[in-house]
This record gives structure tokens, C-alpha cells and sequence, in this order.
């Protein structure tokens, strides 16, 4: 499920544009209303839990 | 912050500051941050969470209560060469406890190749992370089994630092292993005072110069036990570890699961504030030079709002991942849901040396542990942000109360660091505390800014 409002995020023609990275979102500050909510992608659901912050990235590391 | 929920599937609006109110479903984590008095902003924050709430229930509940066992926690061996004053593990195991033999910790990789190759990982492999006490007492031990596994599995080392040479930050490295060093305060004295190990000041040293050895390694993460006698440094902690090239630093408050730590516990008003103050120290830093430091915890307590499903730290939710996404193993071989458990009576869900991994997760004692959800805790059931802060630890809870089923003793710090984590949605600076590689790992769900 992808919904993005169109005041923030829209092609010419005025469609939604689905932002594929989060970081973004997250940088905007809002002046009324802010609500987002990012989904995991490729979701460990803990598969990770112990690497996420001490991690190697991807292509460098053994996972 | 009074976090109290009048409904558990409508919005609850609660005052964050002079401008935001936030509006807040307990059971979906929906959020909102609507400008005070802007009915249009709310009408709109109604209309999107109707559209959108009961698919991030049924999400939520999977990742709450799937059981994905993914991680092992190994103690190669059980008596310490130091005598941290407020460790979890019983003073008489830390002097006396036993050590596994080349032929036990083979015996427990094998088991344990064996077992997750039955619960299919999705071709991810299956993590072992050597804990404490500190395991690299038997360093040669320890080393050989990250030599001949290192295909098998990925590994994790949580150490004090004290017995790390320049060679073997080397090894680690080039093995791309996973390293918590721990590390109380920047202040030697600190320091050593909370942490006792063979060597005092001069193991200090030992430890400062491993950190600046991983010279920004990102599989370093420094763990900090927050107590009442350095509480007050932690901003200070953060600035010294930016120095020192350090990516992550968990600044994690002491767990009072045993007597004798809860005489170290931090007031949750006084932590509240040190940690607001390391987070923001954090902040400046990573937006000043440009190299981040993540405060790791509070990392993922920022997951468990804009993306609840991406946290990885089990700790922050209910049911927690102890037994369920993890277990420990002690060097006596007895499996544990969480090392947290290894210094209660009557966790044990088996021995490794004698029973099935299966078995253990399926034993009455991991199902206990499985069952403590905020659902259960009077005190958490009508809390709207009790699925992002999870309770924890039910082994703090056990140690403290004999039950389970009681809040976390830093109920109000929590309460707290999620209303900063608010504060700085608002502001549009989250994204400083999620590393990069994480975010490209999340994708927008949905969005309203304006």
C-alpha cells in the first residue's frame, strides 16, 4: 500500500509519486500536518536484530 | 509526558509543545503531528488513518508474534576476569563458572548449523554473537571458531576491550565481525570505578586505543551501562566517541535485574535529561562534520514510530525477542531465552549438550517469556505508546517483582525519550539518527507533510 498525498509530492500532471527511499520524508518539516510511515523493504523481522546498528555494510560484510 | 489512551483504535491527541499536538492510535501506531487548532489537519489525519489503520495492525501483530529465531548468543565461557558492579550474571558464576573445550563449542555450532538450516533464513545467514562474561578470556577459542564458520555463520563479539591487541582488531575487521566494546565513561576514574577489571587505568587505555584502532569500522558499536555515576557525562561520552571515529554508541540504562544493581539505577528524571542532552549533543555533531554518531537505542525507538516494523533491537517490544528471535547459551550448555535470565531460577528451557534447540524454544519457560506482552501489564494497558517502548525487560521485571507482568522500572524515562523522538519528527532531523543504509532498506507507506 503506497499512498502519498499530492500537496507534497506530485509529477507534472499532478499524480502521486510514490518515493521509493524514506530519507526524504523524513527530512521534511511540516508547517500544519506531518504523518508518514516508512515499511521495511526487505524486512528481517529481527533476522538482524543484533546488526543493525554495529553493521557492516551490505557489500562488505559476510551476511 | 502522559501518555494515558482514553481508545485504543481511534486517535488520541496529546500536547507536545506550544505548536503540535499528536495524535496517536495505541494499537495501529498510527501517527500524526497536527498544528494545535488546525481542524483541517485533523479532519485530514482522521481520513488517512481510517484509510490505512487496519493494515497496520495486522502487520504489527505478525511482527510481534512471529517466532523467527535468526541469532544465538554463545558464552563461551562463564567466570570473568573482571567484576563489573552491577552485571547480571551472579558474582558466584562470574568467579567460578565454567568455560567450554574446543570439542563443547563445536559440538554447539554444529547443533546450531543444523537447526537453522531447518528453519530456512531466506539464504540470510544465522548470527552467533559471543557474550559474556567476557569472552575473550578464551580468546584462542573464540578466534579459531570465527576461522572455521565464518561461511556458516556471521558473528557478533561483545567485550570489554581489555584483551584486544592490534592484531586482533585487525582479525576482526577483515572478518567483518560485529564488535560492542564496552566502554562506561570517557573519565578513566568512571570508568574504572563501574567496570573492574585486571589492570585498572591501564586496561582503559587498552580500551580507548582498540576504539581508535576500528578507526570508524561500522560493525563498531560502543555499549555504554548508564547508572547514576555517569549519568551526568553521557553528551560528553558521545563528543569523546565522535572523536574516535565511533558510528554507534548504545547508551543503555543499567538493568536492575539483580539486588545488587539497582543501587546504581539512574533517576528516570535525571536520565531523561542526560540522554535528551546526548541525543542532541549527537545531533550537532553528525550535522556539523558530517560523520554521523547514532545513539543506537534511541535509534530504535525512533523505528519503532516511523517504521515499527524495521526495529531490530528486540528489547523495545512486546513480546521481546528473548526466545523468540534469540536465545543465550551459557558455558555449562543451559539455553536461556536472554542472558538477562541466566542469574534466574527456573528459565532454563534445556541444555544444549543434552536437548534440541527446538525444545528449548518450545519449552514452558520460552513460552512465558513469549506470553509477557503490554496487553497483560496493568500498567501498559491503557499506555498509548506501550507498542513502541514494549515493556521492557521481563527479566528486569522477574528480578525486581517475581512477576513478569509488571512495568518497565524506566517507565517515565521512555515516556519521555518518545516525546523527543516526536520533537524531532516535527523538526525534520530523525533521519540523522537512521543510517543511511537502513533507509534505503524502508520505502514510503504513506506520507502527508504540509
Amino acid at each position: 500500500m503506497v499512498y502519498v498525498d499530492t500537496k507534497v509530492d506530485t509529477k507534472a500532471d499532478g499524480r502521486a509519486v510514490a518515493r521509493e527511499d524514506g530519507d526524504s520524508v523524513l527530512e521534511r518539516r511540516g508547517q500544519a500536518l506531518i504523518l508518514y510511515r516508512l515499511q521495511c523493504a526487505r524486512t528481517a523481522n529481527g533476522l538482524s536484530h543484533y546488526y543493525m546498528y554495529g553493521d557492516v555494510p551490505p557489500g562488505e560484510t559476510l551476511l | 509526558m502522559d501518555w494515558t489512551a482514553a481508545d485504543d483504535r481511534s486517535l488520541n491527541v496529546y500536547t507536545l509543545d506550544d505548536r503540535w499536538d499528536v495524535l496517536l492510535d495505541p494499537e495501529r501506531v498510527f501517527w500524526a503531528l497536527a498544528a494545535r487548532d488546525d481542524a483541517g489537519a485533523r479532519a485530514e489525519a482522521v481520513a488517512v488513518h481510517s484509510r490505512v489503520g487496519e493494515g497496520l495492525e495486522a502487520r504489527l501483530r505478525e511482527f510481534r508474534f512471529g517466532t523467527h529465531l535468526t541469532a544465538l548468543y554463545v558464552n563461551p565461557n562463564d567466570a570473568c576476569h573482571a567484576d563489573c558492579r552491577y552485571c547480571y550474571i551472579p558474582p558466584e558464576v562470574r568467579r567460578k563458572g565454567p568455560r567450554m573445550d574446543r570439542k563443547q563449542l563445536e559440538a554447539v555450532l554444529e547443533k546450531a548449523e543444523a537447526f537453522f538450516s531447518r528453519q530456512g533464513l531466506a539464504g540470510r545467514k544465522p548470527v552467533i554473537i559471543f557474550h559474556g562474561s567476557e569472552p575473550l578470556v578464551v580468546k584462542d577459542l573464540v578466534f579459531w571458531a570465527i576461522r572455521e564458520y565464518s561461511n556458516t555463520f556471521a558473528f557478533g563479539l561483545q567485550t570489554d576491550g581489555t584483551l584486544l591487541d592490534d592484531e586482533d582488531v585487525l582479525f576482526l575487521k577483515e572478518r567483518h565481525v560485529s564488535v560492542g566494546i564496552s566502554l562506561d565513561s570517557h573519565d578513566p576514574e568512571v570508568h574504572c570505578y563501574l567496570r573492574r577489571a585486571p589492570g585498572g587505568k591501564r586496561a582503559f587505555k587498552r580500551i580507548v586505543r582498540a576504539i581508535e584502532g576500528f578507526d570508524g569500522y561500522l560493525g563498531l558499536n560502543v555499549v555504554t551501562t548508564v547508572t547514576h555515576h555517569n549519568v551526568e557525562g553521557l553528551a560528553d561520552l558521545v563528543s569523546f566517541l565522535h572523536e574516535r571515529k565511533v558510528p554507534v554508541v548504545m547508551l543503555n540504562p543499567v538493568r536492575v535485574t539483580q539486588p545488587y544493581a539497582r543501587s546504581f539505577q539512574p533517576d528516570c528524571s535525571v536520565l531523561l535529561h542526560a540522554f535528551t542532552q546526548a541525543v542532541r549533543r549527537a545531533l550537532d555533531l553528525s550535522e556539523r562534520s558530517g560523520r554521523p554518531i547514532l545513539i543506537g537505542n534511541f535509534s530504535n525507538l525512533v523505528l519503532g514510530i516511523v517504521a515499527p516494523e524495521g526495529r531490530r533491537l528486540m528489547c523495545d517490544i512486546s513480546p521481546c525477542g528473548g526466545g523468540r528471535c534469540f536465545l543465550s547459551i551459557t558455558a555449562s550448555g543451559e539455553m536461556v531465552p536472554c542472558g538477562e535470565f541466566q542469574g534466574l531460577a527456573g528459565f532454563s528451557g534445556g541444555n544444549v549438550f543434552r536437548d534440541s534447540i527446538e525444545e528449548a524454544v518450545g519449552s514452558t519457560p520460552f513460552q512465558q517469556v513469549r506470553d509477557r506482552v503490554v496487553e497483560r501489564i496493568e500498567e501498559c494497558r491503557g499506555c498509548a505508546v506501550r507498542h513502541i517502548c514494549g515493556a521492557p525487560c521481563p527479566a528486569e521485571a522477574q528480578g525486581l517483582a517475581g512477576n513478569m507482568l509488571r512495568p518497565s522500572p524506566y517507565c517515565d524515562f521512555y515516556r519521555g525519550i518518545i516525546a523527543l523522538a516526536f520533537q524531532l519528527i516535527a523538526e525534520g532531523k530523525v533521519h540523522h539518527f537512521l543510517r543511511k543504509a537502513a533507509l534505503k532498506d524502508l520505502r514510503v507507506d504513506y506520507c502527508v507533510v504540509r
